[in-house]
């Protein structure tokens, strides 16, 4: 048979292959699946946008009421006012008053994948105290049988599922024929078995990726779960072709199978196992890999040294002394000035500063490890298809850990940001209180509510597109390779 | 009992079973091993730090009380033996709480936080082994049972031998179930009765508990080896029963169960942690403003019948910081509790939610025996917070009770500090653990009743 007639061999494969009620049953659960997982996701998204708007309100809320607290106390009252009740004391606003956020906003692809978003709250509250060691302590307790159980979203559809509609689809072509007899009829006609089964995955593999981006794409505009992608349309499309070449892989995983000759139920039976091999055992070898890669510092370890430094400072005249020398390298000018050693809000300012030192060590080192972890993952997701997709999809969601990891540094930075803005203010109220007006209950004078610092979320879009041009690159090697393979072992008939 | 026997000896010779075996002691003595290690080297730093917060409470200076209060501590969660076995809520939950003056805090460092972004992939434990690779192994050495022979023909020989149809089922399905124990519940004895005997286990009941796990464990290999038996009977030959059975397989414990959380989310709606903190900051913040205070300091003083804080026979800032205390807890009460009743009641329906797959169900009840289930959880947060009131209530009744006239401020010593006793937690016991079990086992014996039940009329209708 001649290379020209192949478009016709084909096209009578794709007539078999969608005349069977298999492949429509097949399609027909994979695209609900889909809607699905579309729906969750987006279900998943609007809380995640709920939570950053309540954020962003609660924001203007402290603004509003302490601008309202402001105009009261800023009138002779006969009430008295505590600094923590007074957003007049740049301290007491700073720490009682200010509701600033750092916040992950989800991106326009976030219904993809749930990624670490179920684990790994996307906004924290950036406050001043001391309860917590680590910035990642923002928690959102939920259902833990939910989250042990993993969730229904597109992520796992497209890695897990997808490939196990692909065998069903394609994992008996040819090694049914063959089991039947019919393979030897076909081996009677001029075509080479290259051709023929050629024919039959490259069939099976339109209908795939047909039903497989078409799917993906009709669940995420049904789900309405999908953002502006004004600017997204290259990681989007890097991601499709990602996707693409994933479901060729398997498609062509199943033409190594058939290639095999061993009949039909063995060839399922492997792509099964070969399946359930890449997709849970390899993952979690790899996982494994990365926790010995990057070990985890000890959580129990910072908090025995944040409290052997909180002990420390409370113990004899340590307070005094670390407050002085904080003020020396502050103001010099005023260090000398005994009424400041004693001022609380200083003597805070100093205690955080202490305690930031004693605890820098293991900041550092958990910090590093969140990087290590995640560049280990990223590296060492490539070995499997399943965790190279399932990674460029969370990175086009904006919730692979690789991007948390980055958000807790950023936070941690806005933290500072934040101590930097204020730090001057309540020295300067500390060394020159000037009150708002006589008589007021109002203790000073601060009144830049407006200025204070806002978070500014990084942009997740070249990481995402740089992910998925990457696993699009290993998947299309992998797939091709397989292919390869197959071909090479298709060159005759069986015996 | 004597074809028992002789299908058991059958079956130890089969090369299938010793390589089965062996991947399964092998995954199971790796992930157990590694968990009792992580598990003690976590136990001794719990220990030592734990000391070391009571040294340092102890060790304070003498200071005010309520900067005592202030100053806190933290507590750990104990871990139960069987979590080496099945961690279950504990890596999804906070471990440790920090115990200070007017916040309930939440319990922080999940342990899955820290974990790689991979490690949520699948088999990290003993029990997500159980979960899915066990019914593997039940699939693999069940699927041959009868479509074997009969593909072979022996079958038929054995059925015109007289041997009857229900005898042959027993006794094979028993051979492979004794095969089973063998594999899989001789290793989960072992790594449980290390657990068992080399951690603290006091309060936890562990050796009732190990048994009654080990044998749900069994109990869900069998549910697959049912399946196993039940395709292999009505199955052309062996690879279509295995075909068949492996499509089982993928169903049951990689598909449904991740559709589990979508339908408890749907049928029982609950509120989430960031609501109710945000709920409960809007309904502290009018309680904290200096009108507020102001308006509480005057209903004291109007209450004892006199116009100036010296005058009263108790400190009137310990009065007030009792009396505010007690309305937070008021609210706390109030709005954790709804929050962690909701969760409770999406646990419960997880319980449930095992009719879509018997895995779903082993997760409920192996956790729940293991004494790792949300319910633990719940009871070490409440534990802690009951700890925290006490110290509070403690130390602000000692200001109260001490009043202080002309602006001074009381100091008190270690004797205070000795008042507080350490911090001692006993789990839930067994019994209450087995009351929540009802459900899941209820379910997971469903699943049993029912493949049995499919079993009967195939066994009595079995074809060569």
């Amino acid at each position: 048979m001649s290379a020209a007639r192949f478009p016709l061999l084909l096209a009578a494969e794709l007539r078999l292959i969608l005349r069977e009620r298999l492949t429509w049953a097949i399609l027909a659960a994979l695209v609900a699946a889909l809607c699905l997982a579309a729906w969750t996701g987006a279900g998943r998204v609007a809380a995640a946008r709920t939570a950053l708007a309540a954020a962003a309100a609660d924001g203007e809320r402290a603004v509003r009421e302490a601008k309202a607290a402001h105009l009261r106390y800023g009138r002779p009252a006969a009430i008295k006012v505590n600094y923590w009740q007074d957003p007049t004391d740049a301290f007491g606003y700073m720490t009682y008053f200010m509701a600033a956020y750092a916040v992950k906003p989800p991106t326009p692809l976030a219904v993809l994948a749930a990624g670490q978003s179920d684990v790994q709250p996307a906004v924290t509250k950036v406050g001043f105290g001391f309860s917590t060691v680590f910035d990642d302590t923002a928690t959102e307790i939920g259902s833990a049988a939910a989250l042990r159980l993993g969730p229904f979203d597109l992520a796992f559809v497209l890695v897990v599922l997808v490939p196990l509609a692909i065998i069903a689809l394609a994992g008996t072509r040819l090694s049914s024929e063959h089991d039947s007899g019919i393979l030897r009829m076909i081996a009677a006609q001029p075509a080479r078995p290259r051709r023929v089964a050629g024919a039959k995955f490259g069939a099976a593999a339109l209908v795939a990726l047909t039903a497989t981006l078409g799917g993906t794409m009709l669940a995420l505009l049904l789900s309405g779960g999908l953002g502006d992608l004004a600017d997204w349309s290259g990681a989007a499309a890097l991601l499709a072709a990602a996707l693409a070449a994933y479901v060729v892989f398997w498609v062509a995983a199943c033409a190594l199978a058939a290639s095999l000759w061993r009949g039909a139920v063995t060839a399922l039976a492997g792509l099964v196992l070969a399946w359930a091999c890449l997709t849970i055992a390899l993952p979690t070898a790899l996982g494994l890999a990365v926790d010995a890669l990057a070990p985890v510092p000890s959580r129990i370890a910072a908090i025995d040294a944040s409290r052997q430094a909180q002990a420390r400072f409370y113990a004899g005249e340590e307070a005094p002394r670390v407050t002085a020398a904080w003020l020396a390298t502050k103001r010099p000018e005023d260090a000398r000035r005994p009424e400041l050693a004693d001022a609380p809000e200083l003597k805070r300012l100093a205690r955080d500063d202490y305690y930031d030192e004693a605890l820098a060590d293991h900041h550092r080192a958990a910090g590093a490890q969140a990087l290590a972890a995640s560049a280990w993952s990223r590296r060492l997701a490539l070995l499997s298809p399943a965790t190279a997709l399932t990674l460029a999809l969370e990175t086009a969601s904006g919730t692979d850990a690789g991007r948390h990891a980055a958000f807790l540094t950023d936070a941690a930075a806005y933290r500072r940001s934040l101590r930097a803005f204020f730090e001057p203010r309540i020295l300067a109220q500390a060394v020159d209180p000037a009150p708002v007006c006589a008589g007021c209950p109002a203790r000073l004078d601060f009144d830049a509510y407006d200025a204070v610092p806002a978070f500014a979320p990084a942009d997740a879009r070249a990481a995402a597109a740089r992910q998925a041009l990457l696993t699009l690159v290993c998947l299309g090697a992998a797939a091709f390779l397989l292919a390869a393979l197959a071909v090479r072992r298709l060159k005759q008939w069986p015996a | 009992m004597r074809r028992i026997g002789a299908e058991l000896a059958l079956c130890l010779h089969d090369a299938r079973l010793r390589w089965i075996g062996a991947v399964l002691v092998l995954l199971l003595g790796v992930a157990g091993l590694g968990a009792w290690r992580d598990a003690v080297r976590y136990g001794h730093q719990v220990d030592a730090v734990t000391a070391a917060e009571r040294a340092r409470w102890l060790g304070q200076d003498a200071k005010n009380p309520h900067s005592a209060d202030h100053f806190g501590l933290w507590v750990f969660k104990p871990s139960s033996p069987l979590a080496v076995l099945d961690p279950g809520s504990e890596p999804y939950t906070g471990r440790m709480v920090r115990v200070e003056a007017h916040v309930f805090n939440d319990a922080v460092y999940r342990a899955v936080q820290d974990a790689g972004p991979l490690a949520r992939a699948g088999l990290g434990s003993v029990a997500d082994i159980v979960g899915l690779v066990v019914p593997l192994a039940a699939i693999l050495l069940g699927f041959s049972a009868f479509a074997a022979d009969r593909e072979r023909g022996t079958l038929r020989l054995a059925l015109g031998n007289g041997i009857a149809p229900g005898p042959l089922f027993a006794g094979r399905f028993s051979a492979l179930l004794l095969a089973l124990v063998l594999v899989v519940g001789l290793p989960l004895l072992g790594i449980g009765a290390l657990a068992a005997l080399s951690r603290d286990a006091a309060g936890w009941q562990a050796w009732p508990r190990l048994l009654a796990w080990i044998a749900v464990q069994l109990a869900y290999a069998a549910v697959f080896l049912l399946v196993a038996m039940l395709v292999s009977l009505v199955a052309r030959t062996a690879r279509h029963a295995l075909a068949a059975a492996l499509a089982i397989w993928v169903g049951l414990c990689i598909a449904a169960p991740r559709l589990a959380p979508a339908a408890v989310e749907i049928s029982v709606p609950a509120v989430s942690h960031r609501e109710v903190r945000a709920r409960i900051d809007a309904k502290l913040r009018p309680h904290r403003t200096a009108e507020a205070n102001d308006s509480r300091t005057r209903e004291v003083l109007a209450r004892y019948g006199v116009s100036e804080a010296d005058a009263l026979p108790v400190d009137l800032r310990g009065l007030m910081m009792v009396e505010n205390d007690e309305h937070h807890f008021d609210l706390y009460d109030r709005e954790f509790g709804a929050l962690f009743d909701g969760l409770a009641a999406r646990e419960r329906a997880f319980a449930w939610a095992g009719l879509l797959s018997p895995r779903v169900a082993l997760q409920a009840l192996s956790q729940t025996l293991a004494g790792t289930d949300f319910a633990q959880h719940a009871h070490f947060v409440w534990t802690a917070e009951a700890y925290r009131r006490a110290i509070s209530e403690r130390m602000n009744a000692e200001i109260r009770d001490r009043p202080q006239r002309g602006g001074a401020t009381l100091v008190a010593g270690p004797e205070l500090w000795r008042e507080i006793p350490p911090f001692a937690h006993a789990p839930l016991p067994l019994s209450r653990g087995l009351a929540d079990a009802v459900v899941p086992a209820l379910v997971l014996a469903l699943w049993l009743a029912g493949l049995a039940g499919l079993c009967v009329p195939l066994v009595r209708r079995l074809k060569p």
